[in-house]
């Protein structure tokens, strides 16, 4: 193939001043070799002594960073034009903190690899990190990040350890239940480390902290479990220039990347819009492999060290995509989306929006104030107001949408037809008949009694709190999970 | 030997002093005639080093285009690029030297307390080992 080389302007010195040079090459790799047996001193400046083309030299094919194709592999047609685009890096020497006797013994087996050495592990020690939530990949990340020396830890949650928590979130004990989660995890970290300095954010991250929260850090991980705070945390990661170590988990899957919107594209570029409401379960909806926080959040600390150390590639640009059953780690090249609303070249997302209007959901504050009391509205029902309908003999037919392995743990007898099938199993239930939805939560019931009224359906009410609330105001020997 | 007008020198100061406690970069452009590089433009860009702005820059490539594109536009050579160090003398350090292009010309500021102070011109020689310091006049 006959392609065009684009040289830019401190490189024209060993091409004779010729801004374009043609070579001839099947892919990115021999096109290179080709263009450096042309005008060999050229070679050094692009390839380091291993062979390797340079931190900062850049190549694209038509636009296209081969990082996001397939690198030296990328294939060419006749005709591709390809730019050598260097990236400019500089900077002052910063002393960087001193190593105690004690902690060069502690971090030897970090140290003795030259990947890391002194200057890595002082790197550590130098940076800080903050972990948003600290459930099931929090756990991890701060267990790693603290017995790796990272020397500042920040950690944001609001939460109480709840013993449904234990199965995965290893950074809590049984004997921690009901106690903060910032306070369990301080110990936690200082117990393993006591040389990380942690700092705690007992708060939800909302718009109006996020910025003041987030900018004393040098990398964010986000450990959340719903959609309105990762657009949240990918978007004021952004508006900072913060890298951003994302993970996910839900059943036995999950995923792992570094948005970092100055070098690669951010969460918004690969999901635009968040899913509608209900779509995607939680964790406590669908439920989670309690091993699977453990790989992912790992994944996550351990990209975070790279990014601190300046070693290994980055997953910037790349998402990979772990399948626990299968035991299969599949990778995907990401682009940045010039039309990105939030790091795209024409950005209209410049300030913290609100993400829970924006993904759909109501807020805490909002929901507690539209609950009902009672049956005002006739669209909800507590648990309390349908036991004493139920024991007066009223004729209320109820429907459990969950999946059948809830049912199996608990019920509150009823028809059981999980959300997922509903719309087509419809056909039987009454719609001339008062009926009670409930689930887990309260959640799905909700989305299911809307679609009934939709379908016709003249008194559908959700059972307020799901089948969690029946059992703690009603049935409190009920197994609950 | 490099020359440069008063006002793109002062373009420089005020950039830098308006960053600082951080680093800024941007690129030069002007003339080249028989080895005298005459500094007549500059373009500021923005600081794209994630994490550390105190102490390091990174121009993107997406920036380097702009200024090769505006070379080309204004009939003008890209000549170099200049980044300030807050706080720290004017001199190239190994993360520099580490991070430099051959031949482009390399102007460091000074920041002391938020003044720029003075200024320094660097090429980097083509065995990559060290910078040679360039005289420079400001016109």
């Amino acid at each position: 193939m006959e392609v065009k080389f684009l040289i830019p302007t401190p490189f024209r010195k060993h091409t004779g001043n010729s801004d374009t040079v043609i070579v001839h090459g099947q892919t990115v790799e021999e096109a290179l070799i080709s263009l450096t047996e042309k005008y060999s001193p050229l070679y050094r400046h692009l390839f380091s002594d291993d062979g390797t083309l340079r931190g900062f030299i850049n190549v694209y094919i038509n636009d296209n960073d081969i990082r996001y194709l397939e690198q030296g592999r990328t294939g060419l047609k006749d005709a591709d034009v390809i730019s050598i685009i260097p990236s400019i890096a500089g900077g002052i020497d910063v002393r960087l903190p001193d190593l105690s006797q004690e902690e060069i013994l502690r971090y030897s087996r970090h140290v003795i690899m030259p990947e890391v050495g002194m200057e890595g592990q002082k790197k550590l020690k130098a940076a800080s990190v903050l972990v948003i939530g600290a459930g099931g990949l929090g756990s991890p990340v701060c267990l790693y990040l603290a017995a790796a020396g990272i020397g500042k830890l920040g950690i944001v949650d609001f939460d109480v350890v709840d013993v449904t928590n234990l199965q995965r979130q290893i950074l809590h004990s049984t004997e921690n239940i009901g106690r903060s989660k910032l306070d369990s995890a301080r110990e936690r970290i200082s117990e393993i480390n006591p040389h990380v300095e942690t700092k705690a954010f007992n708060t939800m991250l909302t718009s109006k902290n996020a910025m003041d929260i987030l900018c004393d850090f040098d990398v964010i991980i986000d450990g959340t479990d719903n959609f309105a705070t990762r657009y949240l945390v990918n978007d004021a990661c952004v508006l900072l220039g913060k890298p951003n170590v994302y993970g996910s988990i839900f059943r036995f899957e999950g995923q792992v990347s570094l948005f970092d919107a100055k070098r690669g594209p951010c969460y918004r570029c690969l999901y635009p819009s968040p899913p509608p409401p209900g779509l995607v379960p939680s964790c406590a909806e669908g439920g989670v492999l309690g091993v699977l926080p453990g790989i992912i959040g790992t994944l996550q600390a351990l990209e975070a060290m790279k990014l601190i150390t300046g070693q290994g590639e980055s997953l910037a640009g790349r998402l990979v995509l772990f399948d626990a059953l299968a035991l299969t780690f599949r990778e995907l090249k990401l682009k940045k989306n010039p039309n990105c609303p939030v790091c795209g070249e024409h950005p209209s997302i410049r300030e913290l929006i609100d993400y829970e209007e924006f993904c759909g959901v109501q807020s805490h504050q909002a929901g507690s104030a539209q609950k009902p009391a009672g049956r005002d509205n006739k669209t909800e029902i507590t648990p309390k107001e349908l036991k004493e309908r139920l024991d007066r003999g009223e004729d209320i037919a109820i429907l459990d949408v969950r999946e059948p392995v809830e049912h199996e743990i608990c019920s509150i007898g009823g028809k059981l037809i999980p959300l997922g099938s509903l719309r087509q199993r419809m056909n039987e239930l009454d719609p001339e008949h008062e009926l009670v939805v409930y689930c887990k939560t309260g959640r799905r019931s909700g989305q299911a009694a809307e679609l009934l009224r939709k379908a016709g359906f003249k008194q559908v009410e959700n059972l307020v709190g799901g089948i969690t609330a029946w059992a703690a105001d009603i049935d409190p020997k009920m197994a609950r999970y | 030997m490099i020359n440069m007008l008063s006002s793109v020198r002062r373009k420089l100061y005020i950039h830098a002093e308006s960053v600082y406690p951080e680093e800024c970069c941007g690129f030069l452009f002007g003339a080249e005639v028989d080895g005298f590089r005459k500094i007549i433009d500059s373009l500021d860009v923005p600081n794209s080093e994630g994490t550390r702005l105190d102490h390091r820059f990174l121009i993107t490539p997406k920036h380097y285009r702009m200024a090769e594109e505006h070379a080309r536009n204004e009939g003008m050579r890209l000549l170099g690029f200049y980044h300030s160090h807050p706080d720290h003398k004017a001199l190239p350090t190994q993360y520099d030297l580490e991070n430099g292009i051959p031949w482009f010309l390399s102007v460091i500021i000074s920041v002391t307390g938020g003044t720029a102070s003075h200024m320094t011109a660097w090429i980097m020689n083509d065995s990559r080992m060290r910078y040679d310091q360039q005289s420079m006049l400001v016109l």
